[in-house]
């Protein structure tokens, strides 16, 4: 048993072990594979870059490209893992204006929100030079000589970025995919930003980029990639404004956006605002130039000024973004809470950065004060509608006020899994026209896109179903609780039950004997004398002093059961001996003498052996002294751990010991030595003496023990405290 | 129950004497033992236990509460590399200190919502202080005001906030009124009796653009008679709107001879409005405020002059300014840094030069 316990311990222990290091086996190398980058192209999933996180922009998937539709500065785009090392990423990419800059963005960690807001590399294209450009930011910029491109670099024009990243050295390519011309770049830094995501990357300019992958890099690799580049550059600009302003070439576009365009459309002498507008008369409709700033392009026009946005129809219009400023020239159609301009032309003044939203509640959007402008809307979801495939409505509620966000994206694409009841931010064009709200609410968001949504909290958790899973778990948990409880007090009860056994074989053992001899004693007294069969008073008193040795028997059986009683467990599981030799002193006095002695390294006994152990012994000393009359006794303990023996002998009467004539003393000896799984053995001789030999192994105490000996204890020292 | 247990016991045997205290400690060991049912050494195991989970406990939450070495700096904007010199010249402080600098802002200068967002993040992550330019003069009030109530020293740079000084809180401005003078300096030299000069960019919730524009005014009336003064307000950082203002005042009076542009955006729409009404040469430019490419206009000669705001100089002596406060001694309330004029012939020297200074990636 004990060797198959062992053998199972080992086995566990090798088990564990193997678990152990097996798990650190596979963390190190999932760790390990983590920081290689695995070779495929990414796929534009459900609308989505795969596993892409926005930072500012509206991106969205159309045709198979990633576009972002807007001119906000450092508008980025992140996929991929912090780990990756090494690698070489490819993308194409497409202005849609002749401002700004677009590119990717390597080794990034820690992204914002913010036009530099990520510690890492962007390698990409700049209009405003007409330059290849490779950079480093960590919430500020620093970039290496720009190197122009070939041809310089126009709207609607496809490039090719290829970017290599090895230890501290990076190069890159752009290729002009319409002529072939090529310009290379290459720099090193020490130390550098050794790991980080991939992603794309625009600032102040919107456009596409596709075809984006990303491989392994080897040494070689960088090798091949540096040898085309002129030389390796050190980030080093702009340091000084005046250096920078030597090799940054600013191109004429730069410099007159407006009056490259051609000259304006002739103007009124007053100088318009979008909201003067509704102050002209309803007809005829009149002809107004006004500027303003894109909110959105993708939908219908949305144009904005400081004060009062407008709607844009039937006009002729450049590809725009959101944030660009435009001048609009066209028919007005004054509106009850804005106007809408149809026809005429929309012309492409400079690229700027969208404006910020106004955050309001639904019921000021519901106002009118803010139609046709860009706001931003807080809402408890109510309900998600697709009424085309193209089309997802959110409808919302919000202090008393419902409303819809709608959200419509040409490739399908669709907005992230919204639990119903969500408490949710919205960000689009506020729209009090009918034909958007289909009279159903008092007003619409238009979403840009899908990252106009913002979450700002889940459903609360007290919904009927969590309330009921709720009071399942207290009430499961009631249960096992009550269970464990009457266990306890099964377990209590038994403990008392088998104390109040014990005690019962100890009074009938000494004391009900005693009290029934006592009893026959004066019942033949009594009898005696209502027969007259007494001769004189002598036999009276011989039968008197009997009836008094027998009290007196009674009452030193007594006083040997409560010293029995008056030993605690917990004071001899150190010190049995001690307490065997206190207990024949108090029963015999100095009468017997007494040999008691320690063999082997006493250690400490459970509490529920040495209980039993003092118990057997103390019924063999009384059970020697009562009847054997022995002039010496000798008491033995024999400690090998975990076992101990006991042995208690003397040199009385002795007697003819038979299983069958054991008495309720000898009975409970058994049952003691039963209950802590020990061995009793009991020899005697008629005139040679008694030995009482116990053996058990010391084990840890369980609960139910613990238990047992606690109610002993609570019954020794009601007995104390009773004083007998 | 313990006390309980100890009441009972003394009820009934009394109390006093060395054998009866030595009896009673070992009635409580009992107690102790049975209640628990744990032995001595066990027991002392336990406390072991709980002293070394407590001491590990306590130490984490040292560790996580720790506050952090960084500063908040965060600008009107990052897109303007005005900024990139505060915060060369805050980084540049704070190595000396063995600080580093969380630097970010809003991408323009009118999104008051992000810059909230921005400082609100900062005081969450228990900066060691913070240096803003605010975008807004109340708007950010209250945000400050939550810095402060968390022991978090705040220097505002730039522009003032609507807010009494004192309590944790200083300002490092830019000298907006001798900047206003400078520009009135500057112009007096162009203008004649009876000329118009137009101020661009008067913004009612940006104080240093109101300070700038009077003290121009008191100064020009001072030094040229009969001068007229067209100020245009204008709350939008449009550079389109602010164009199309700029160039129908140029139509509109022909005795126009300067423009005064109180910041960025009203000097680029300025200068797209004299290139649109080809007038380059018969208005001169003197803008406020410093961005590259106005430098290099600047030093093409399509811009007379410009008055650069010291941001180097601001973000160094904001975070020296913290650095007081945290040791505790005397930091002066308002300090107003001097701006510097910059033209075509000063603006290679290493005065004008530092004050542009945007090296940023100080070794740290």
């Amino acid at each position: 048993m004990k060797r198959t316990r062992r053998s199972l311990g080992s086995v566990c222990t090798v088990v564990i072990i193997t678990v152990a290091a097996g798990c650190g086996v596979h963390a190190w190398l999932r760790w390990h594979s983590d920081r290689v980058p695995p070779n495929r192209v990414f796929a534009l999933n459900g609308g989505r870059l795969e596993g892409a996180q926005s930072f500012g922009g509206v991106w969205e998937v159309a045709h198979g490209n990633v576009r972002n539709n807007s001119d906000e500065r450092g508008a980025k785009l992140v996929t991929g893992s912090q780990r990756w090392r090494d690698y070489t990423l490819t993308a194409e990419l497409k202005f849609d204006g002749e401002h700004g800059d677009m590119g990717v963005i390597l080794r990034s960690t820690d992204e914002e929100e913010g036009v530099d807001a990520y510690n890492g590399y962007y390698v990409g294209l700049r209009t405003t030079d007409a330059a290849l450009i490779i950079g480093r930011s960590d919430y500020g910029w620093m970039e290496a000589k720009p190197v122009p491109m070939p041809g310089g670099i126009h709207a609607g024009n496809w490039y090719r970025l290829v970017v290599t990243a090895v230890g501290c050295h990076i190069a890159a390519s752009s290729q002009n995919l319409t002529t072939g011309q090529i310009a290379w770049i290459a720099v090193e830094e020490h130390p550098c930003a050794e790991a980080g995501r991939i992603g794309l990357r625009s600032l102040a300019t919107g456009g596409s980029w596709r075809h984006i992958s990303i491989k392994p890099a080897m040494q070689i690799d960088d090798l091949t990639m540096r040898g085309h580049a002129a030389s390796v550059a050190q980030l080093e600009f702009p340091k000084r404004e005046a250096d920078y302003n030597r090799i940054f070439h600013f191109s004429s576009t730069y410099e007159s956006p407006a009056q490259l365009l051609g000259p304006a459309e002739p103007q009124s002498e007053k100088l318009l605002h979008i909201g003067d507008l509704t102050d002209l008369p309803r007809s005829p409709d009149r002809d107004v130039s006004l500027r303003g700033v894109v909110t959105l392009a993708t939908r219908n026009l949305y144009v904005q000024d400081e004060e009062s946005g407008m709607l844009v129809m039937d006009a002729l219009t450049p590809p725009l973004n959101v944030g660009d400023e435009v001048e609009v020239v066209g028919h007005a159609q004054p509106g009850l809470y804005s106007s809408v301009i149809r026809g005429g032309t929309v012309r492409l003044l400079w690229s700027g950065q969208p404006t910020p939203p106004i955050a309001i509640t639904a019921l000021q959007a519901a106002s009118g004060v803010y139609d046709a402008r860009f706001v931003e809307v807080e809402g408890r979801l109510t309900r998600v509608r697709q009424p085309r495939k193209t089309e997802q409505t959110l409808e919302f509620m919000q202090g008393g006020q419902s409303f819809t966000a709608l959200y419509a994206s040409p490739s399908g694409a669709s907005l992230p899994p919204l639990k119903i009841n969500s408490l949710l931010r919205i960000r689009g064009v506020c729209v009090l026209d009918r034909r958007v709200t289909q009279e159903m609410t008092p007003f619409a968001i238009l979403l840009r896109s899908s990252d106009d949504v913002q979450m700002l909290a889940p459903p609360p958790w007290w919904t009927p179903r969590h309330v009921s899973m709720l009071l399942a778990v207290l009430l499961g948990v009631g249960l096992l609780i009550q269970l464990l409880y009457f266990r306890l007090k099964v377990w209590q009860a038994n403990a008392v039950s088998q104390e109040r056994e014990r005690l019962a074989h100890d009074i009938h053992d000494t004391m009900a004997q005693s009290f029934a001899g006592v009893g026959y004693q004066i019942q033949g007294i009594r009898s005696g004398l209502q027969r007259k069969s007494y001769p004189d008073s002598r036999a009276v008193v011989e039968q008197l002093d009997m009836a008094y040795q027998l009290v007196r028997k009674s009452h030193e059986e007594a006083s040997r059961t409560i010293a029995t009683l008056n030993s605690s467990a917990l004071d001899i599981q150190g010190c049995l001996l001690d307490s065997l030799i206190q207990t024949t002193r108090k029963i015999t006095g100095d009468s017997v003498e007494t040999d008691a002695r320690t063999e082997g390294a006493p250690f400490r006994l459970n509490l529920r052996l040495a209980n039993a152990l003092l118990h057997i012994g103390q019924e063999a000393i009384a059970n020697a002294v009562s009847h054997a009359h022995p002039t010496t006794l000798r008491i033995t303990i024999r400690y090998e751990e975990p076992r101990v023996e006991l042995a208690v002998e003397d040199n009385g009467a002795g007697f003819h010991y038979s299983q069958e004539k054991a008495g309720f003393g000898i009975f409970g000896m058994q049952k003691r030595v039963q209950s802590v799984g020990g061995k009793l053995e009991i020899s005697s001789t008629p005139g040679a003496g008694t030995r009482v030999y116990v053996t058990a192994i010391s084990r840890p105490s369980t609960l139910h023990a613990r238990i047992a000996a606690k109610t002993t204890e609570k019954l020794h020292r009601i007995a104390r405290f009773l004083n007998i | 129950m313990k006390a309980a247990l100890y009441a009972g016991f003394n009820a009934i045997h009394g109390g006093g004497g060395p054998q009866e205290a030595m009896h009673q400690k070992r009635i409580e060991r009992e107690i102790m033992c049975a209640v628990t049912g744990m032995s001595a050494r066990r027991t002392f195991g336990l406390a072991v236990s709980v002293v070394a989970i407590s001491v590990f406990v306590i130490a984490f939450a040292v560790w996580k509460g720790r506050r952090p070495k960084v500063i908040a700096v965060v600008p009107e904007t990052t897109a303007q590399e005005i900024w990139e010199a505060e915060h060369a010249g805050a980084t540049e402080a704070a190595r000396a200190f063995g600080w580093k600098v969380y630097w970010n802002g809003p991408s323009r200068e009118d999104d008051f919502p992000r810059q909230v967002q921005i400082v609100r993040q900062a005081i969450a992550r228990r900066v060691l202080g913070l240096v803003l330019s605010p975008d807004h003069d109340v708007v950010l009030i209250s945000t400050v005001q939550e810095a402060l109530d968390k022991k978090i020293p705040v220097v505002i740079t730039g522009t003032p906030l609507g807010v009494s000084l004192g309590n944790g809180l200083t300002f490092v401005l830019n000298d907006d009124a001798a900047m206003g003078r400078m520009a009135a300096a500057r112009a007096a030299r162009l203008l004649k009796p009876g000329d118009t000069v137009a101020v661009l960019g008067v913004n009612p919730n940006v104080l240093s653009s109101i300070e700038r524009a009077n003290a121009f005014e008191d100064a020009i009336r001072t030094k040229v008679e009969d001068v007229r003064v067209e100020e245009k307000h204008s709350t939008s950082v449009s550079t389109a709107e602010a164009e199309e203002v700029a160039e129908r005042l140029i139509r509109a009076d022909p005795h126009l001879r300067v423009i005064i542009a109180l910041n960025v955006n009203q000097a680029r729409a300025a200068y797209g409005a004299v290139l649109n009404t080809r007038t380059v040469d018969r208005i001169p430019l003197i803008v406020c405020d410093q961005d590259l490419d106005l430098l290099h206009h600047l030093r093409s000669g399509r811009i007379d002059s410009l008055i650069a705001q010291n941001s180097y100089g601001m973000g160094y002596t904001a975070i020296q300014n913290i650095h007081k406060q945290l040791a505790g001694e005397a930091v002066q309330p308002l300090t107003a840094i001097a701006p510097v004029l910059v033209t075509r012939e000063n603006v290679d020297s290493d005065a004008v030069q530092q004050v542009l200074n945007m090296d940023w990636r100080v070794r740290q």
